[in-house]
């Protein structure tokens, strides 16, 4: 006798259908679970090897035909494991395209496909410059583990007060805050002039050039434009990286007592202190008794440069 | 199970019909030519000579083969109806 055997259950329906069974045992048939579920209906299980025999014995009779039986069998509905056994079979496409979508997202749940910069992005090259030395990857297996150490190199930057690297899903979620009060790395908008003078070199590696070499401004007076222009005509804002030269000029007059205070009154004037270059001076006593005073110079404009 | 032999055996023919109730259980009969009216708290099973009346609650043929008839449920009571049998057919 097999250990596990499938039985199927088939509804016997006729007058006393009590004395079907006496049939079924005839045909050496072992029926199981028998119940009367009305009075002329019996559930019973079969094996399934026996199942054939039983519609052979007591065939399922249609409408249209006149062959008479005394009893008929049906099939009754699965219940319980064969039941989902039974519909598993019907949609096996589904089944598998289900387990191939589970298979594949376990898969891939172990991979980078991009990272994700919360607070600010101006570390950025930075960011991927640890990342790729922790061997963290976009669009392959993630290794984890070595977090804080790409944390510890972008907290060694200055100005960098937190620093978190967490994989969520399938983003590297990589969070960076700045001190509030850290020095500015970049500022945006145009290179305006601080003084009015001829332009005598200018150096625009981001940005568009408003003015010329040779060119005379007055203070100001844009120099570089915080854009560039694309193909199709349209505009892309970016950050301007720029360096102008201007050659300036200063006359002036004042009724101090000496040639050394009106230049350094002369110099106050002019108004820069940092990348200034004195070319010549030139400082005379007029009529009235006051000093002329002539400065040319040079003056060195940046911005993110 | 030898005294079941001893006791069951016919002297002059094989072994006859028989039956085990466990009580408060269900029940055991072999030599089963038949079964009869059945419903969830009356079997009648036919033997060869004598038929029988099991009465009980929620009853229920739990296997019925080759003449061994196991039946589920609560037997209460069995009773010999009459000595003839008429289930046969």
């Amino acid at each position: 006798m097999p250990v596990f055997s499938v039985k199927e259950r088939l509804y016997i329906e006729g007058l006393m259908p009590e004395r079907a069974l006496l049939r079924l045992r005839r045909a050496g048939i072992p029926v199981f679970d028998v119940k009367k579920t009305d009075k002329t209906t019996l559930l019973v299980s079969v094996e399934r090897k026996d199942v054939e025999k039983v519609f052979a014995i007591y065939p399922n009779v249609c409408y249209n035909t006149t062959k008479k039986a005394s009893f008929t069998a049906r099939r009754a509905p699965k219940k319980g494991l064969a039941k989902w056994l039974s519909t598993a079979k019907k949609r096996v496409g589904l089944l598998l395209g289900g387990l191939l979508f589970i298979g594949l997202t376990a898969f891939f749940d172990g991979f980078v496909c991009g990272v994700d910069f919360v607070g600010t992005d101006v570390y950025a090259r930075e960011t991927y410059a640890a990342l790729h030395e922790a061997n963290i990857r976009t669009f392959a297996p993630y290794r984890g583990g070595k977090e804080d150490m790409v944390c510890a190199k972008l907290l060694a930057i200055d100005g960098v007060e937190f620093c978190s690297v967490r994989k969520k899903g399938l983003r590297l979620v990589v969070e960076i805050r700045v001190a509030p009060f850290a020095k500015e790395t970049a500022q945006s908008g145009k290179l305006h002039a601080a003084q009015s003078g001829t332009i005598v070199s200018m150096t625009a590696l981001r940005g568009t050039p408003l003015k010329n070499v040779g060119d005379y401004v007055n203070a100001g007076e844009p120099l570089v434009g915080d854009w560039f222009s694309t193909e199709d005509g349209g505009q892309v804002r970016v950050q301007v990286i720029a360096r102008v030269r201007m050659a300036c000029a200063y006359e002036g007059e004042w009724a101090v007592k000496s040639e050394e205070e009106a230049f350094a009154a002369a110099y106050l004037a002019i108004g820069v202190a940092e990348n200034v270059t004195l070319k010549n001076r030139e400082i005379t006593t007029t009529e009235k008794g006051t000093f002329a005073v002539k400065i040319s110079y040079e003056v060195v404009q940046t911005m993110n440069f | 199970m030898r005294i079941y032999d001893e006791v069951f055996k016919n002297p002059t023919e094989s072994a006859c019909a028989r039956c085990v109730v466990v009580p408060g259980g269900g029940g055991y009969f072999e030599g089963v030519k038949s079964v009869g009216d059945f419903s969830a708290e009356k079997i009648v099973v036919y033997f060869p000579k004598q038929a029988v009346e099991v009465e009980g609650v929620n009853l229920a043929i739990k296997k019925y083969y080759d003449g061994d008839l196991q039946i589920g449920g609560r037997v209460t009571g069995v009773r010999v109806v009459s000595p003839t049998a008429d289930g046969g057919k």
